[in-house]
């Protein structure tokens, strides 16, 4: 067979997949799914990756033992563990590559050829194993549902395009990089309130991820860049960590900012090499609670959302709220000292980075004085409508009108835009490895919506 | 159960027997070439030399000579960019992304050349006369760009007793591997065995290309750092006797311009440098020397780099010294340096030389000098004179006959440092007379070896090895 030709980022793949389901008295199930999958993006000796999965369930309540009882009418213990794979790199990943031919560049007019990409031969797939399980629980005639759940996923040659040694000549490449786990517990909670004309209904739900680089292998921090300079890739930590150096205060006698060294000791001494972790976009928890209501045609859903214990580091700020550029700044810096005794947020103003400490030609300083903390609680939607109640002999089957708004208000002290960030990179990794950073990142639109819909 | 057990059995079975579709997992993409597929004819490696040299065009268009005369006390204050400020103040991080670029640069000229050395077992139809030549053009700019990183990322010869103080990455393969540092002294090897090895199998003549003449030249160079005046007299001696390159009597214009058709030639001092083009019938307008031009033309708010008023005055201790009005200006509360094209007159297509006879008669006479070469006096002294004669008028202000030994070296460095304004050259010399010992070398209020004149690497160079870093500042 003859080999396929296709754009630099073309790429096939090629998956058998089969899945078993047993089930035995419509009580105890067992589902057996195994798969592999082929893709083009790897080396000859990597192409190919199998990836089993099982999982059980066991409905409790219909045991004999349980059919008595009154308060619980349903009841499912649900297991399962999994591997799964990612080959989400471009389809030339694997191949170094040279200019074409006729690329037009020339040195003394004569033409030129060059390598333009390292190879790796040796990429192969990112592997997730993922042990969760779950318990669902529905009471008084299902008036209340519950779920509570926990997972566990462990993701092991994570593909990035890491940062190789500048004195390859090149700056990155795609490497199976990272070990990384993810684990976590979520609840979710409906409660119908009340039934009848006037119906209510609950929905809330609660989650917690913890999120940790394992391992990078024998790379540094600093070798996965992506985002803004201010996160890294720390083991131990979340992805995405705040690397900075330490802020502690500014000193009132002088106006100037102190730092804390890795040790842990005051200075006055502003040093790259000194750069730690200090704490990390990762909420403790996220979660929503929305309630609707509906009497007679009418129908009313309010959503709020709310997030907390997250930081966010404001690298905008930094440029908005530090030494003095050709950035516009921020009304925060008004809190600035001005006069021995003052005690304020920010140092005294300067136009020269090195009043600071800032190495000479570096105003921008990467120190936790920019990380806010991040909570909130927002009214993220609510929508009214009306159905029409319509006579038999009306030419329209449906008759709705409905409002609609979003974002209606925060309840923050975050004092940037929103605390809520949608990142705005076009890189995925981009993406995620600058969690929580805001960089004039625009805040969510508040936005009023009324329709009139109907169907004939 | 059975059943269930047999039909799983079977599932996996057929799922075993899927690698068995490997051909429909090779997929070759198209618009690139594939490096196992780039190079099989000799037209292919010498494209790929070429690109070697079109990296030499982006470097050494005044961009590494930019970084490099700002560590000098050549250079007043940039302007206002940020990153060069860092390098003047000596404070350069892992962060600047000028001093970066640079570095990649300079790499990506070895990569090329080391694929290049690697690969020549592949080709067919490549004459072993054409084999040495492109084996040693590619070694002698491997040489040149690792030099150049030495000299400026690394803390120089007889910083430490035995030269055993961190130097650079040695690249020697086109591999991705992070390597550690060699030493100062292992990095001179290197460059000294790819340096000879390109003297002894290159042409004479070769175009605008590297010749066993600039080889001969850059170990001049090389030599003179590592403080081996017997082989920097040597090597000095042979150019200067070779009669292929010739100083002019009139002729400053060591960045010439082109003439009014767009055609030029390399000033003939010129041993070796990157070229500019420009054939329109060609459909080719290519300018090598943007470092320069964007840096010393002045816009609006004056010239990002200009002369110091300490080298404005260095050079005006005698007011009739032709390179004043040739290469400076003084306006706008500038030093402006203008011996690199010129806006007025739309110069753009100039050549960036990078080894000069003029480099090689100072580098002879103080040679000769260090080496106490008392029967060679007048040899030095002419020299020099070569280089006063151009500047002054023949014998209107030579070196006394009678001049010392130390005097002669004196006015060896005093023309050197004139000579090569904007080139990037004379912090070599600083560093060089600060290691020698001969006299406190102070570099614009810090010591010619206070940490940060050995500018920080890119922080990619940490990347999975135990790679030191360069101590950041120490110099303010």
């Amino acid at each position: 067979m003859a080999k396929f030709i296709g754009s630099p980022d073309a790429w096939t793949f090629i998956s058998s997949f089969a899945r078993m389901n047993y089930s035995f008295k419509d009580k105890y199930y067992l589902q057996v799914v195994a798969r592999s999958d082929g893709s083009s993006k790897f080396g000859e000796n990597n192409k190919f990756g199998f990836f089993p999965a099982v999982s059980a369930g066991w409905i409790i309540s219909d045991e004999e033992f349980f059919r008595e009882n009154r308060t619980i009418s349903f009841l499912k213990l649900r297991a399962g563990w999994g591997k799964t794979g990612n080959a989400d790199v471009p389809g030339d990943a694997q191949y170094g590559t040279f200019s074409a031919a006729d690329n037009g560049i020339t040195y003394n007019g004569a033409p030129i050829l060059y390598p333009i990409k390292l190879p790796n031969p040796d990429l192969r797939w990112e592997t997730s194993t993922t042990l969760d399980a779950s318990l669902e629980m529905r009471l008084w005639k299902d008036a209340l549902q519950i779920e509570v759940s926990a997972y566990r996923k462990s993701s092991t040659d994570v593909l990035m395009n890491v940062s190789v040694p500048a004195s390859t000549g090149f700056t990155q490449y795609w490497d199976n990089v990272a070990e990384i786990l993810n684990q976590g517990l979520e609840l979710s909670i409906t409660s119908y309130n009340f039934n009848g004309p006037f119906s209510w209904k609950t929905d809330f739900n609660v989650a917690r991820n913890y999120n940790e680089l394992v391992s990078i292998g024998n790379y540094t921090p600093d070798a996965v860049s992506g985002g803004t300079n201010d996160s890294r890739v720390i083991p131990g930590k979340p992805v995405g960590s705040f690397y900075l150096m330490e802020f502690s205060h500014v000193d009132p006698a002088n106006g100037l900012p102190v730092y804390l060294d890795l040790n842990g000791n005051e200075t006055y001494d502003y040093d790259n090499s000194q750069r730690k972790y200090v704490g990390d976009g990762l909420p403790d928890i996220i979660g929503g609670i929305t309630n609707t209501f509906s009497y007679k045609g009418w129908d009313l859903t309010i959503l709020a959302t709310y997030s907390l214990g997250a930081k966010i580091f404001d690298s905008s700020g930094k440029r908005q709220m530090g030494v003095v550029t050709d950035w516009n700044m921020r009304a925060e810096i008004l809190d600035r000292w001005q006069q021995p005794g003052d005690e304020s947020f920010f140092p005294r103003l300067t136009l020269d980075e090195t009043t600071y400490s800032l190495p000479s030609g570096f105003p921008w300083w990467n120190t936790s004085l920019f990380i806010f903390d991040a909570d909130y609680l927002r009214l993220k939607n609510i929508a009214i409508g009306y159905n029409f109640t319509l006579k038999p002999e009306s030419r329209l089957n449906s008759l709705r009108v409905a409002a609609n708004v979003t974002n209606l208000f925060t309840l923050t002290n975050f004092p940037g835009l929103d605390p809520e960030l949608v990142r705005d990179f076009e890189n995925a990794q981009d993406r995620n490895l600058s969690p929580n950073v805001t960089y004039l990142t625009p805040p969510q639109e508040r936005s009023y919506n009324f329709s009139i819909s109907t169907t004939f | 159960m059975k059943k269930f057990a047999k039909q799983l059995t079977a599932l996996l079975a057929c799922l075993s027997l899927l690698p068995a579709c490997n051909k429909w997992l090779e997929v070759e993409p198209t618009g690139v070439i594939l490096s196992d597929e780039a190079l099989n004819t000799p037209e292919d490696m010498q494209r790929l030399l070429n690109s070697c040299y079109d990296v030499l065009g982006n470097a050494f268009d005044g961009r590494v000579q930019n970084i490099c005369e700002l560590l000098s006390d050549n250079l007043a204050e940039p302007l206002n960019n940020l990153e060069y400020q860092a390098v003047y103040d000596r404070e350069v991080t892992f962060f600047n992304t000028t001093t970066n670029n640079v570095y990649t640069d300079l790499y990506r000229a070895v990569y090329r050349c080391n694929t290049l050395l690697a690969n020549f077992d592949l080709i067919e139809g490549l004459s072993e006369t054409e084999r040495s030549r492109m084996e040693a053009e590619a070694r002698f700019i491997r040489a040149l760009c690792h030099w150049w990183v030495l000299k400026t990322w690394a803390q120089p010869w007889g910083y430490s007793a035995n030269h055993d103080h961190p130097g650079i990455v040695i690249r020697e393969l086109p591999v991705q591997d992070p390597l550690p540092r060699s030493s100062v002294d292992q990095c001179y090897t290197f460059i000294i065995s790819d340096l000879t090895f390109a003297e002894e199998n290159l042409p004479a003549s070769n175009g605008v290309y590297a010749t066993s003449w600039a080889a001969k030249a850059m170990l001049a160079f090389v030599y003179f750092q590592k403080q081996d005046w017997n082989q920097a007299y040597t090597k000095s001696s042979e150019l200067i006797n070779s009669g292929v390159f010739e100083l002019q009597e009139d002729n400053l214009d060591q960045f010439h311009a082109q003439d009014s058709s767009f055609q030029f030639e390399p000033n003939p001092e010129t041993i070796f440098g990157v070229v500019s083009y420009y054939n329109l019938s060609e459909g080719i307008v290519d300018s090598r020397n943007e470092g320069y031009r964007d840096n010393y033309w002045p816009g609006t708010a004056g010239a990002q780099l200009s002369a110091s008023e300490e080298f404005w005055n260095f050079i005006n201790l005698n007011p009739t010294d032709a390179r004043i009005d040739e290469w400076l200006l003084s306006e706008g509360g500038q030093y402006q340096v203008t011996r690199f094209g010129s806006p007025n007159n739309q110069v753009f297509f100039f050549p960036s030389p990078l080894v000069r006879l003029t480099h090689m008669h100072l580098i002879h006479a103080e040679s000769i000098c260090l080496l106490n070469m008392t029967d060679q006096l007048e040899m030095a002294i002419g020299d020099i004179n070569l280089i006063r004669d151009r500047a002054f008028g023949e014998g209107i202000n030579p070196v006394p006959a009678d001049a010392s030994v130390i005097d002669i070296i004196q006015y060896a460095r005093d023309e050197f440092r004139k000579e090569t304004i904007g080139e990037g050259l004379w912090v070599d010399y600083l560093r060089r007379i600060g290691s020698l010992g001969e006299q406190e070398v102070i570099i614009r209020g810090a010591p010619w070896n206070c940490p940060g004149m050995a500018i920080q690497f890119p922080n990619s160079e940490g990347t999975g090895s135990a790679f030191v870093f360069n101590e950041e500042g120490g110099c303010n």
